[in-house]
């Protein structure tokens, strides 16, 4: 019958090739080296949102190629990899443990909605390092193989909060939070607590752009508040919304006011707009986690702080807000029409040409210096820079 | 008529069972095709695929795991189907009883395991059937179109769980939307408590074998039932149908509710699930949608809907996988090729339909 021979012919067929694909899974097995493997998956946002994730990303870069940015980060034998998991974060608990299963020798969940995943990851792979950067322990336990990477933002807000009064010339400064959680309030009561550290009469605006995880990733929510609040006397709004706050950057290049970055060097974006920076060094805490993991000093179930002591946390500096200090990028741009910037890793989107640099320092030598004093008695110790804005007030910014 | 029977079954087999396997097989060779102009061995790429879901039980439970919730949306687009219905809702009726299948669990927290476990999901059944029954009943009453209400009533779903779970169940100093988690007696246990060759803490759960005695069930009320039968006459010939008797207005109902209570159970596999026991809605968007796909490759077969919703899973857990071994080979690729599949399912059913009235007619 002639349908029989359709049958027998297509059933051959099919028996063949999936015969052939499984002679092959032997022919390709993966030879391992003598690097080891590193694993990331990255954020809500994911690579490429100039923030967070990216700074993630360029510690793992950093790993591989070293960096001259500080001190003894050498170049270690490792390879990496990284997972972006689906939009809304679906697949992120699959996406670790699939790293786990195949072996890796650290894996790292940028972002705190990793922690309760990488706790019961930890402890079903407990051969495998597992590190989770802003983990928040939720009151349990960390298991021994799980580091927790935190950053006292409240450090590096406080002095942002800290040069925003210094420049401001309304006496009216702003604060843009993505959504209304613990780490963001931070970000908030550092800032507060540097501005009414350096003058009490000053006045602060607080806005949050919403209450679920897209509200980092909302530049035009972002952007519509900032222009209110700028229309409101407002000229120094300091944002720590993720995606978000690149609305709040292009609303103070708009009417022509400053803005305050957060996360990694954002001063790029609308040069002569953005008065600084609060870094968070994700890419230190990574390199120096993935550098223990090669030294065989791993040290997990620790919540480890990275604040400006350990360089953690700290300001940008660079051409765009101290431009007499980089002469040669000066003559850079003059001669071939943009301004590399060495500190943005590969992942980074390249910035527009940028064809005028501010004309003059947008932080004087001055606040720099007061900055820097503040930045010292930090880490000494003489006072400490609250976490909760609630116990931020102008009478009493910080506690002794 | 023993022949005439005989080539009934084998059409039936051609076009069910070889059509899908020949368009999934057209996918793979494109894919391979992309994967090269790409610069990677395809050979080699489907083959760490094969090798990260059937190289290792824990890849096998990955890849249960992930097929175990389309097994679930993809038997609300089957089942409405076998009554001529096209059920869009599946995403916005899982939702509604993923949410509802959660708050029993984290309500009635006094309740040992295999009662709070069988209400949970009985909990999503009635939260699912529930907005799959609103549909078919404006379907009936009013004359509007399932297609139309199924994809508005996603829409209000989302939204409406989005709201409640923020305002009335988030714990504001958390930040992350979810609901409380659910007692003990709601999980689900991992198939590692029944199968021993599971490794310990294996995601893959007894919702799996949920999903398979489900589908046994489906075949066996469709085929062996006088509802079954009222549900298949109805979607043949509505007018026949009711000629002989049946009120195909209730069977519609019945069929929409039925058919969204299956999608009211999908995020069980999550929530009850082993990992983390609290309904988290950003975790699932998407799962309803993909049942559609799912349940057209299966042929709207209950048994071939679990093996498409297996494919799926294969196809996904190694998308996730192979990521890490070629960076340079894009995730999408995988979603590029479950399109192809369905595109190249629709062709293929066509021309083996022709082929084969081709042969029918030279007898």
């Amino acid at each position: 019958m002639n349908s029989n021979r359709f049958l027998t012919i297509s059933l051959v067929f099919v028996l063949s090739l999936i015969l052939s694909v499984g002679l092959f899974v032997n022919c390709f097995a993966q030879e391992e080296g003598e690097t080891y493997r590193i694993g990331l998956v990255f954020d809500v946002g994911g690579k490429g949102d100039k923030s967070f994730n990216d700074s993630a990303y360029r510690g793992l870069e950093w790993s591989k190629n070293g960096s001259d940015e500080f001190e003894g980060f050498e170049a270690l034998p490792i390879n990496f990899t990284s997972i972006e998991p689906g939009s809304g974060g679906a697949g992120r608990e699959d996406a670790m443990r699939m790293m786990a299963s195949q072996g890796f020798d650290l894996v790292i969940g940028v972002g705190f909605l990793f922690s309760d995943s990488a706790r019961s990851l930890a402890e079903e792979f407990s051969n495998i390092n597992f590190a989770v950067v802003d983990y928040t322990p939720g009151g349990e336990e960390i298991p021994s193989n799980l580091r927790g990477l935190s950053f006292p933002e409240q450090q590096g807000s406080f002095l942002v909060g800290a040069l925003a009064a210094m420049k401001t010339k309304t006496n009216k400064v702003g604060f843009v939070g993505g959504m209304k959680i613990p780490l963001i309030k931070k970000f908030e009561a550092g800032f507060k607590s540097g501005v009414w550290y350096v003058d009490p009469d000053l006045e602060i605006s607080t806005k949050y752009v919403g209450t679920t995880g897209e509200a980092f990733a909302n530049p035009a929510k972002g952007k519509e508040i900032a222009k209110a609040m700028y229309g409101d006397d407002v000229d120094v709004i300091y944002h720590a919304a993720g995606l978000s706050g690149s609305g709040v950057i292009e609303a103070a290049a708009e009417t022509g006011n400053y803005a305050i970055g957060v996360d990694s060097d954002q001063d790029y974006m609308a040069p002569g707009h953005v008065l600084t920076s609060m870094l968070k060094r994700v890419d230190v805490a990574v390199y120096k986690t993935v550098r223990d993991v090669v030294n065989g000093e791993f040290e997990g179930g620790v919540d480890m702080q990275f604040g400006l002591a350990e360089d953690g946390v700290g300001y940008a500096i660079d051409v765009f807000n101290r431009v007499e200090e980089f002469p040669e990028q000066v003559e850079q741009l003059q001669n071939e029409g943009t301004v590399t910037l060495p500190a943005l890793g590969e992942t980074q989107i390249s910035p527009k040409r940028i064809d005028q640099l501010p004309t003059e320092n947008l932080l004087t030598d001055s606040m720099v210096a007061r900055a820097n004093e503040l930045k010292r008695q930090i880490i000494e110790g003489q006072f400490t820079v609250p976490a909760d804005p609630s116990n931020v007030t102008p009478e009493d910014p910080v506690q002794r | 008529m023993n022949s005439e029977r005989r080539r009934e079954l084998l059409f039936n087999l051609l076009l069910n069972g070889a059509a899908p396997l020949i368009a999934i097989l057209i996918a793979f060779a494109i894919g391979g095709l992309v994967i090269t102009f790409l610069g990677t061995n395809p050979f080699a790429f489907f083959s760490k695929m094969l090798d990260l879901n059937f190289g290792s039980m824990r890849g096998v439970s990955q890849m249960i795991y992930r097929a175990t919730p389309y097994f679930f949306t993809a038997m609300a687009l089957s089942f409405a189907f076998k009554a001529g219905l096209f059920n869009i809702g599946a995403e916005g009726q899982m939702f509604i009883g993923g949410l509802a299948l959660a708050w029993v669990g984290f309500t009635f927290t006094w309740l040992p395991f295999p009662i709070l476990f069988v209400l949970c999901l009985v909990a999503g059944f009635l939260g699912g059937a529930l907005w799959g029954a609103i549909p078919g009943y404006l379907k009936v009453k009013r004359g509007a179109h399932e297609v139309i209400t199924t994809i508005m009533m996603n829409f209000i779903a989302v939204a409406m769980v989005q709201y409640i779970v923020q305002n009335h169940f988030m714990d504001p100093d958390w930040g992350i939307p979810h609901t409380p988690s659910v007692a003990k007696g709601a999980y689900a246990p991992s198939l590692s408590a029944i199968i021993p060759w599971f490794p310990q803490g294996t995601r893959a759960n007894i919702m799996f074998l949920v999903a398979i005695i489900l589908a046994g069930l489906t075949l066996v009320l469709l085929q062996r039932t006088k509802l079954g039968y009222e549900i298949r006459a109805t979607g043949l010939n509505p007018s026949s149908a009711e000629y002989a008797g049946i009120n195909i207005s209730s069977r519609t109902v019945m069929t929409m509710a039925i058919s969204g209570g299956f999608a009211g159970m999908a995020t069980a596999n999550f929530v009850l699930g082993p990992g983390s026991h609290y309904f988290l809605k950003s975790e699932y968007g998407g799962i309803g949608f993909s049942g559609i796909a799912v349940g057209l490759l299966g042929r709207n077969n209950p048994l071939g809907v679990i093996l498409a919703a297996v494919l799926f899973g294969f196809l996904e857990n190694g998308a996730l996988g192979v990521q890490l071994y070629f960076p340079n080979v894009p995730r999408q690729i995988v979603e590029i090729m479950q399109a192809i599949i369905l595109i190249t399912l629709v062709i293929v059913l066509e021309l083996a339909r022709k082929f084969l009235k081709r042969l029918q007619k030279r007898g």
